[in-house]
């Protein structure tokens, strides 16, 4: 059998259910990954090693009894620090919540614990998840290169098998982007579909609750167990939750895929990143997918739409807290908080009316067009050096590498569309990167269904990074 | 309409900008004022593309009507 890190949150599952393994084995293995990376690429602001092996001795307890609560009971992930975990230290990357101790769990987290899963550790996250400052987590694939935030410790996390999943949060790409970067699996779901209650928000309009796993399968159980109308959220939406994994196997045959060239497949697009994800769409195609060129010139509203929502919304919330806690914040995150204060309330509605204009455009995109998802890379660049993330990108294109990053995410956290991304290869570099998949408003399962026939011809999602295989 | 673009010429003064913030409650030093200054520059001509677009009449979007705009 393989190591047990290296088998998947799904496939542990299984065995844990036919009860060949326990959650106290998997904690123990999670905990010997965690002791020999966390030096090197410190995933995580707070192991949870006693409260987990605790809480996992329950578990099988549990199990043994044949209380079976479902496919996450046993299972360790990761959660997000700007999450709120019930007496447990939930700083959210910044010394303005030092210390701060939750009395109480965030929604989603307290889901996932109904459902049984283990909380091995709290994953580092830039500061408040504006993804501007540094924070300590180190990129397995390597060392000198950004692992993508701001769920950053998640990305990590799972990237270097000390969890089986983590939870991150996604205010313009900040699941997505480590997913791509660390060769993972990463779900935004629809706005709605999972609460943001418990969560530090960053912009209430645009933040969502969702999973870094190693396969798509993985990323299904997770929304499963956390999907759903929450009354203290009220961003929550109360459209029926379905079987996510009740469709995995159906195939892609008479599914209406939307291919978007001028902004997805622009200049600024990596030619290697462009080459693999063209093989997707026509691997698609050869599946039985019909491939439709479609045309959505209010794409180019969303970057900037975004920004100015983040600001203004984001500086709503720090209110009070920059004005007290000034000097706590890192000096890149407290620009942001007082750019957005004096961002004209104007120009906020302005970009309130854009989300509305891009919003209808992509829905009649996707009636006019009968479509069942649309497919784009994830991100048109690999990562690059920390020390390049602000410079000129290398190629000569004009864009800073962490503009182009979030290029193509931050259209789905404005339209509210579930978007997915999934492994799809890795550079002549040795970085990986994905393809993203969006799809109607809480129609999750396509996504799941279409990116798992891509994962079962490929094996991206077990690849390893050279370092992790080493320790 | 238009914003107005910002050029070298009708540059915003860093002077200026430290003394808003600090008028509206926000302890910003001047070498954060320049650093700031040079973000809001960036940040107001950016909001001109949104003139590229008509959205004279786009209702604003309000913050949690998500499911309803696609399931009216």
């Amino acid at each position: 059998m393989n190591k047990l890190t290296d088998l998947s949150l799904s496939a542990v599952s299984v065995l844990l259910d036919e009860g060949a393994i326990s959650s106290v084995e998997l904690v123990e293995a999670n905990l010997r990954a965690i002791e020999k990376t966390e030096p090197v690429v410190r995933a995580y602001a707070n192991v949870l090693a006693d409260e987990a092996l605790a809480a996992a001795r329950t578990a099988d307890e549990e199990m043994a009894a044949g209380q079976s609560r479902g496919a996450l009971h046993g299972v360790p992930i990761g959660i997000k620090d700007n999450i709120y975990t019930q007496g447990i230290v939930t700083e959210s990357g910044s010394k303005v919540m030092a210390g701060f101790v939750p009395d109480e769990d965030a929604a989603c987290v307290r889901l996932l614990k109904d459902a049984g899963a283990i909380i091995i550790g709290k994953t580092h996250c830039h500061e408040f998840a504006y993804g501007v400052n540094r924070p300590p987590s180190r990129s397995p694939w390597n060392m000198d290169c950004y692992p993508g935030g701001s769920s950053i410790g998640s990305g990590v996390a799972v990237t270097s098998r000390s969890s089986f999943g983590a939870l991150g949060t996604d205010t313009g790409g900040s699941i997505r982007v480590p997913a791509s970067i660390n060769g993972l699996v990463g779900l935004k779901p629809s706005y709605g579909r999972v609460s943001i209650y418990g969560v530090v928000p960053v912009a209430w309009s645009l933040d969502h609750v969702g999973s870094l796993t190693r396969t798509v399968k993985d990323s299904a159980l997770l929304l499963q167990g956390m999907a759903g109308y929450d009354p203290k959220d009220p961003t929550s939406a109360r459209q029926p939750v379905g079987d996510y994994c009740a469709e995995l196997e159906l195939g892609v045959k008479g599914l209406r895929l939307g291919v978007e060239r001028d902004y997805f497949f622009y200049e600024g697009l990596n030619d290697e990143i462009r080459a693999a994800v063209e093989d997707v769409i026509a691997e698609y195609q050869e599946q039985g997918a019909e491939v439709v060129e479609v045309s959505i010139p209010e794409l180019e509203l969303t970057q900037d739409a975004v920004f100015t929502i983040v600001l203004a919304e984001g500086s709503a919330y720090h209110r009070k807290l920059i004005r007290e806690h000034g000097d706590k914040y890192d000096p890149a995150t407290r620009a942001m908080i007082q750019l957005g204060e004096l961002t004209p309330a104007a120009h906020y509605i302005a970009a309130q009316q854009a989300r509305s204009v891009y919003r209808n455009a992509l829905k009649r995109t996707f009636v006019d067009h009968q479509l069942d998802a649309m497919i784009w890379p994830t991100m048109p660049i690999t990562t690059v050096p920390l020390a390049d993330l602000n410079a000129p990108r290398q190629d000569g294109y004009d864009e800073t590498p962490v503009g182009s990053m979030c290029h193509h995410t931050f259209n789905a956290n404005l339209a509210g569309l579930p978007a997915l991304s999934v492994p799809c290869g890795i550079s002549a570099a040795g970085m990986p990167f994905g393809f993203q998949l969006t799809g109607r408003p809480f129609d999750e399962a396509m996504l799941f269904r279409m990116a798992y026939v891509y994962e079962r011809g490929h094996d991206w999602h077990t690849r390893k990074a050279d370092l992790i295989q080493s320790l | 309409m238009s914003y107005g673009r910002a050029s070298s010429d009708d540059a915003l003064e860093p002077e200026v900008i430290r003394a808003l913030a600090n008028k509206i409650g926000l302890d910003v030093s001047l070498e954060e004022a320049e650093t700031l200054t040079s973000l809001l520059m960036d940040q107001l001509a950016a909001a001109q593309s949104f003139d590229a677009f008509d959205l004279q009449d786009a209702v604003p979007a309000t913050v949690f009507n998500v499911e309803g705009a696609w399931h009216e």
